[in-house]
């Protein structure tokens, strides 16, 4: 039963994606207004596909021993965290090369992304926290 | 920690392939249990103190690091 639960988000997913994609061809929406539908239905849909697809194969027990291993885990969860520095470290630069350029408005957004991370972390840190 | 996985997996005759899906772990989970680069968890240790059917402390050594290894 759990396991069907899991799974109908991503067929919801799916399905918000076609009707989107069918939103994008039955009407006459300016270009960017398209363009944003289309950037909006990537994700869904390649999100949607990947996590199904991931669901069948955690059905191979080889695959499932794999990836549940507890070593791999704890490398996934420390790549993760370097990425993050990492990501952070180019969104820096990013934000600085778009103050040198003058361009505001990408500033704004790369400078607000960036000063958002540590909220974001303590956030997740304590909703762990309760969990754990 | 220092452990002694390897030398209990060869008295059973077993290899890290056979110990690994007994485990339910990756293969490349033992051999970093085996050369010390890995810390199971406490679950983990259970099992292995299970299959081998003895105590955790006579599997897995635990030693206080000294000042010099907590700088490497």
């Amino acid at each position: 039963m759990k396991k069907k639960n899991k799974n109908l988000i991503w067929y919801i997913g799916f399905g918000i994606a076609f009707a989107l994609i069918l939103l994008l061809f039955l009407t006459d929406f300016p270009k960017k207004v398209d363009i944003g539908i289309m950037l909006f239905t990537i994700p869904i849909l390649s999100v949607s596909y990947t996590m199904l697809t991931f669901n069948k194969m955690m059905r191979d027990h080889d695959f499932k021993v794999e990836v549940m291993d507890e070593r791999n885990i704890a490398i996934k969860d420390k790549a993760g965290s370097v990425a993050n520095y990492v990501t952070m470290f180019f969104l820096c630069c990013a934000t600085a090369l778009f103050v040198a350029l003058d361009y505001t408005l990408p500033a704004c957004v790369t400078g607000a992304i960036y000063v958002c991370n540590p909220l974001i972390i303590i956030v997740i840190t304590n909703k762990i926290e309760k969990k754990m | 920690m220092k452990n002694r996985l390897e030398e209990l997996r060869k008295l059973r005759g077993i290899n890290q392939e056979e110990l690994a899906a007994i485990l339910e772990v990756s293969r490349q989970t033992i051999g970093s249990l085996e050369n010390g680069r890995y810390n199971p968890s406490i679950l983990l240790a259970f099992k292995i103190a299970r299959f081998f059917d003895m105590p955790i402390e006579e599997i897995f050594i635990y030693e206080e690091e000294t000042e010099h290894e907590k700088e490497e």
